[in-house]
C-alpha cells in the first residue's frame, strides 16, 4: 500500500489533490484511534517542514517561491510518512513477519527477520552491560578519549558484542531445530492473517479515490495547459 | 512398546581443533519413563552427550563422530533434528536465547507451526502445555515481562507442544533462584509420572536425589558410575569426581570461614534508595562493609542484589541516602565481576587485558609491567599470559577478570554469582582464591544462591527481599534451615 | 536474488547468525551515532562513521557464514525493517537490497565466496558504493525531490563512503581472524 501511494504521489502534481489525500489519511488515523500516538512523529515532521520553508524563504527572501518550491515535495512526504505510520502502528512486528510468510516470502527471510526484530532489545541489554564493564575498568567515553584511543570504541564494544552474538545465535539455531524448524519447509500459522470484509471495502474505496484523483489530476493539468 | 526410549552404543566424539576426545565409548540404554540424572565436573563431556541425544551433534555441530544414538530406534545420523523433534525435546540453560517471538502464545505455536498442524490442533496443544507448566494465565503475556523461572517453564511448554516422549534438560536451573528451581523440578516430577522419559544434566544435585531413578557420573568423556541416586550421598565419590553435595544444610553444617577481626568499616551505606522507575526500588538500605570481611548477599531473583552491587560499584547513582568511604571518595575503587565474564573481556591476550585502561592510574610502563607480572603469578595465570581471553575456560576467564581488577588495587571487590554452573572441584578453587584475597584486607561482597559456596567463604550475610534488607548477621547464625525456609521456600528440595 | 539463494543452501545456524548480526548492526549504528554526536553535530559525519562501524559488523557476519547471498539477505531484511520502523526510510530498501546484490555479485565473480581479506573489503566497499548511489538518486527518480545533486558530488560521496565501508571490511576481517585463532569463532 505504501508503495502504491508512493507511486501515486509521484504521479500527482497538483497540490490541492495532494492535500486532500493527506486529509483522507489523517481521518483514517482518527478512525483507527492511533492519532495520539502518531502525533509526536507528525509534530516533528511539521516542525521540519516549517523550518525548511522558513530557511528557504529567509535565503531567497521570497515567501511565495519557498512555498511553491517545497509544498508539493512536503505534501508527498507527508502522505507517505502518515501512511507508513498508519501501517506501523496498526501492525505488530510479529504479525508483519507472519504476513510476509503468508505472502510466500521464503522462510529463510521471514525467520531471519523475526530473529533480528526479537533480538534487538536483548542485544541492547548486552551492550548496556558492556558499557558498565568499561566504566568499571576506568574507561570514560569523553570526546578526548574517543579521539585518543579509537580502539576503546571498537575493541571495547564490538569484540564482546560479537562474542555474545556468536553464542546467542548458536543457541537460537539449536533451539529452533530442536523444535522442528527446517529452513526449507512450509510452515503453518496459528493466526491466519486473512483479508477481511473491511480490508476489501477499504481497498476498493481507496482504488476508486485514486482513479478519480488521477483523472482529476490529468484533467486539471490539461486545463492549466490550455 | 519399545524396550528403550534411548539407546547409545559405543559413542565417540571429538570437537574440531581439540586434542582430547570429548566422549569415549559411551554406551547407555534408557527405559521409557525413566528419570536419568547425568553429572560430573565441568568439561567432563556431559553437555556434549546431551547434544548428541537429539542430533545437534553431528548435524549442527560437527566433529569426529562414531557410534550410534537411537531415539526410539531412529538413528540420529539418518534423521534430521527436526524429524526427531516430535520424539525428543531439548531445553537448555539460558531461556533468553531459546525464544523467537515476543509473545508467550506465539512462542508455543512456533513448534507446531513448523509441523504444519491445523490451527485448532495448535490451539488445543498450547492450552494443554501451558496448564502442564502451570502458566495458564500467561498466554497473552509478553515474554520480556516474565521472570527467569517463568521463562524457563515457557521453554519447557514450548517443547511439550510437540508431545515428545523424551525431554533433555541441560542445566535448566543455572539462572534460576531456588524457589523457581523448585517449581521447575516439581513440574518435571509431574511429567515423569505421565511416563515421560526425563534426562537431566546438571551440577545441582539436591533435586536429583529426590527425583532421579538413576545417576550417571562422567569424568573425562567417560561414564564412570551408573548407579542409584544414593551414590550422591557418598562423600568420597563426590570428592573424587568433583560433585556437589545434595544436602548442604544437613551435613553437620557449620560455616568454615569466621576469621574476622573488628576493623574500621571500609564504607557505610546510610538510608540508600534507588528506583528504576518501573515500580522496583531499593529502599532504606543501611549497611557497612569492613576490610578483610566477606559479605554474602542472598535473596530471590529480583530482590535487588545486583542493583545494590551496581550502586556500590558506581554504575548506578543512588536517588537518596549516602555511601561514605573510609578514605576520600575519589580514590575509592570498586571492582565488580559480572555473572557473565564475556561482557568484560576486551583485549587479545591475558596480559593486555590486565593492561587495559591502566592509563588512568598514571603508572610508568615498567612499573605497570612489574605489577601485572606479580598479579599474573599470584593468580596462577603466568602460563596463560599470551592466550586470547576468549579462548580460556570459564574459571580461567573469571581469574583473568579478577586479576584485571586487582591491578587497579580496588578497595572492594564484588562478585555476582561467581559459581553459577560450577562443580565442586572448580568451586573449591574459587573458595581458595577468596580466602587468599581476604588476607589482603580487601572488602569482598559475594552475591550468590550457592549455599555450599556461601558456607565456605562468607563471614557475614545480608538477606534482601523485594528491595529491602530484611536480615543481617554472621553466617553461622543466618545460614540455618529455619531461617532460609522462612526467607526462601525451595532451598531444601521438594519436601519443604 | 532467488538464484543466488537457491544455489547455496543456508543452514538454520547461518540464518540465526545473520539475524542476530542484523540486530547487532542496529545496536552498533545507534551507539556510533550517539558516540559521534558527542564529537560533531554534522549529520554527514554521523552517516560516514556508522558506515565504517556497520561494515565491521557485516564483514564479521560474512566471514563466518561465507556464503554468497548473505549480503543480499542482510540488505533485504535491513531495508524492510528500516522501512517498517520509519517509512521515510523507504528509499533505503532498494538501496540496501541493490547494495547487497551488487556485493554478492562482485564477490561471486571475483572470489567465489566470502572469507578472504579482499573479498570482505571488496564486498563491503561495493555494497556501500551502490547503496550511496541509490540513496542519492532514488528520491529524484521517483520525483520526491525536483533537484538532483550534481553527479560529481554524488560520485565523490559514494566513493568516500565505499572506502570507509572497505576499511570497515578490513577491520572486520582482522577481528574475525583474531576470534578464529582464539577458537571463539569457526
Amino acid at each position: 500500500m505504501i508503495l502504491g501511494l508512493t507511486l501515486i504521489c509521484a504521479l500527482i502534481n497538483h497540490i490541492f489533490l495532494l492535500i486532500s489525500l493527506g486529509v483522507g489519511i489523517l481521518s483514517l488515523m482518527i478512525f483507527s484511534k492511533i492519532l495520539k500516538r502518531v502525533s509526536t512523529f507528525l509534530g516533528l515532521f511539521i516542525l521540519f517542514a516549517v523550518t525548511a520553508i522558513a530557511i528557504t524563504a529567509f535565503i531567497t527572501a521570497d515567501w511565495r517561491y519557498a512555498l511553491d518550491y517545497f509544498s508539493p515535495f512536503l505534501a508527498r512526504f507527508f502522505i507517505i510518512i502518515s501512511a507508513g505510520l498508519l501501517f506501523a502502528f496498526t501492525t505488530p512486528p510479529h504479525n508483519f513477519a507472519q504476513s510476509l510468510q503468508q505472502m510466500k516470502f521464503p522462510t529463510a527471510v521471514t525467520f531471519t527477520m523475526g530473529i533480528s526484530l526479537r533480538y534487538i532489545p536483548t542485544l541492547a541489554g548486552e551492550a548496556e552491560s558492556i558499557f558498565q564493564s568499561l566504566k568499571l575498568r576506568g574507561i570514560k567515553f569523553s570526546k578526548w578519549e574517543v579521539i585518543k584511543n579509537p580502539s576503546y570504541f571498537y575493541r571495547g564494544i564490538i569484540i564482546p558484542l560479537i562474542i555474545r552474538t556468536i553464542k546467542i545465535s548458536d543457541e537460537i539455531a539449536i533451539a529452533a531445530e530442536s523444535r522442528g524448524f527446517k529452513c526449507d519447509q512450509k510452515r503453518n500459522s496459528l493466526h491466519k492473517i486473512s483479508i477481511g470484509k473491511n480490508d476489501v471495502l477499504f481497498l476498493s474505496t481507496l482504488s476508486l479515490i485514486f482513479i478519480i484523483i488521477i483523472f482529476l489530476d490529468k484533467n486539471l493539468l490539461f486545463l492549466s495547459l490550455s | 512398546m519399545l524396550d528403550y526410549a534411548l539407546e547409545i552404543n559405543n559413542l565417540n566424539f571429538k570437537y574440531p581443533h581439540q586434542i582430547n576426545q570429548a566422549l569415549k565409548n559411551i554406551g547407555v540404554k534408557i527405559k521409557p519413563g525413566e528419570f536419568l540424572f547425568i553429572t560430573g565436573k565441568s568439561g567432563c563431556g556431559k553437555s556434549t552427550l546431551a547434544r548428541c541425544l537429539n542430533g545437534i551433534i553431528p548435524h549442527i555441530m560437527g566433529g569426529e563422530f562414531s557410534g550410534e544414538v537411537l531415539v526410539k530406534s531412529k538413528n540420529t545420523l539418518q534423521h534430521e533434528i527436526s524429524d526427531l523433534a516430535q520424539d525428543i525435546g531439548f531445553i537448555f540453560q539460558n531461556p533468553e536465547s531459546q525464544f523467537f517471538t515476543v509473545k508467550v502464545e506465539d512462542e508455543l505455536a512456533f513448534a507446531p507451526e513448523n509441523m504444519g498442524l491445523n490451527p485448532p490442533e495448535i490451539e488445543d496443544r498450547i492450552e494443554w502445555a501451558l496448564n502442564e507448566v502451570e502458566m495458564g494465565e500467561y498466554r497473552f503475556e509478553n515474554v520480556f515481562n516474565l521472570s527467569e523461572g517463568q521463562k524457563q517453564r515457557i521453554a519447557v511448554a514450548a517443547n511439550l507442544t510437540l508431545l515428545p516422549d523424551i525431554l533433555v534438560l541441560d542445566e535448566p536451573t543455572s539462572n534460576l533462584d531456588p524457589p523457581a528451581a523448585r517449581k521447575l523440578f516439581k513440574i518435571l516430577g509431574k511429567l515423569q509420572r505421565q511416563n515421560k522419559t526425563i534426562i537431566l544434566i546438571d551440577h545441582r544435585t539436591n533435586y536429583a536425589l529426590q527425583l532421579a531413578d538413576r545417576v550417571l557420573i562422567m569424568d573425562q568423556g567417560e561414564i564412570v558410575q551408573d548407579q542409584k541416586p544414593d551414590i550422591l550421598l557418598d562423600e568420597d565419590t563426590r570428592k573424587h569426581y568433583g560433585i556437589r553435595n545434595p544436602q548442604v544444610l544437613d551435613d553437620n553444617f557449620s560455616p568454615v570461614n569466621n576469621e574476622t577481626k573488628p576493623q574500621k568499616p571500609l564504607l557505610n551505606i546510610f538510608k540508600l534508595h534507588y528506583s528504576y522507575g518501573n515500580g522496583f526500588s531499593l529502599d532504606d538500605i543501611n549497611l557497612h562493609i569492613s576490610p578483610g570481611e566477606v559479605l554474602g548477599v542472598v535473596g530471590a531473583n529480583g530482590s535487588g542484589k545486583t542493583t545494590l552491587a551496581k550502586v556500590l560499584a558506581g554504575i548506578l547513582k543512588p536517588d537518596k541516602g549516602s555511601i561514605s568511604w573510609s578514605n576520600d571518595d575519589s580514590s575509592f575503587k570498586v571492582g565488580m565481576i559480572f555473572q557473565n565474564p564475556d561482557h568484560q573481556l576486551f583485549m587479545d591476550s591475558v596480559y593486555n587485558e590486565l593492561n587495559f585502561g591502566l592509563e588512568e592510574l598514571k603508572l610508568k610502563t615498567e612499573e605497570a609491567a612489574y605489577k601485572i607480572d606479580l598479579i599474573l603469578n599470584s593468580m596462577n595465570l603466568a602460563k596463560l599470559k599470551k592466550r586470547h581471553p576468549h579462548s580460556l575456560s570459564g574459571g580461567e576467564k573469571q581469574r583473568t577478570l579478577i586479576s584485571a581488577f586487582l591491578v587497579r588495587e580496588p578497595h572492594l571487590l564484588i562478585m555476582d554469582e561467581p559459581t553459577t554452573g560450577m562443580d565442586y572441584y572448580h568451586m573449591q578453587k574459587v573458595v581458595r582464591e577468596i580466602n587468599r584475597l581476604q588476607k589482603e584486607d580487601l572488602g569482598i561482597m559475594i552475591i550468590s544462591h550457592d549455599l555450599e559456596f556461601l558456607q565456605q567463604t562468607t563471614t557475614r550475610l545480608v538477606i534482601l527481599s523485594q528491595g529491602k534488607l530484611i536480615k543481617e548477621g554472621p553466617t553461622e547464625k543466618l545460614l540455618t534451615k529455619e531461617n532460609l525456609r522462612q526467607c526462601f521456600p525451595g532451598y531444601h528440595g521438594l519436601s519443604s | 536474488m532467488n538464484e543466488t539463494v537457491k544455489e547455496v543452501k543456508f543452514t538454520t545456524r547461518d540464518l540465526s547468525f545473520i539475524g542476530v548480526i542484523i540486530a547487532l548492526m542496529y545496536i552498533v549504528q545507534t551507539i556510533t551515532i550517539l558516540g559521534v554526536s558527542a564529537l560533531t553535530p554534522l549529520d554527514p559525519l554521523k552517516a560516514i562513521a556508522s558506515a565504517f562501524f556497520v561494515s565491521i559488523v557485516i564483514a564479521i557476519g560474512l566471514a563466518k557464514v561465507k556464503k554468497i547471498g548473505t549480503f543480499t539477505i542482510i540488505g533485504l531484511i535491513n531495508g524492510i525493517i528500516c522501512a517498517f520502523i520509519l517509512p521515510a526510510f523507504l528509499p533505503l530498501l532498494p538501496a540496501t537490497l541493490l547494495g547487497g546484490i551488487a556485493a554478492d555479485g562482485f564477490s561471486k565473480v571475483s572470489f567465489g565466496e566470502y572469507g578472504s581479506r579482499n573479498s570482505l573489503i571488496g564486498g563491503c566497499g561495493m555494497a556501500k558504493l551502490v547503496e550511496t548511489l541509490v540513496i542519492l538518486t532514488f528520491p529524484f527518480l521517483l520525483g520526491f525531490s525536483t533537484e538532483i545533486l550534481p553527479p560529481l558530488l554524488i560520485l565523490v560521496s559514494a566513493i568516500i563512503v565505499a572506502i570507509l565501508g572497505g576499511a570497515g571490511g578490513l577491520v572486520g576481517y582482522k577481528i574475525a581472524s583474531e576470534l578464529k585463532k582464539a577458537g571463539a569463532m569457526e
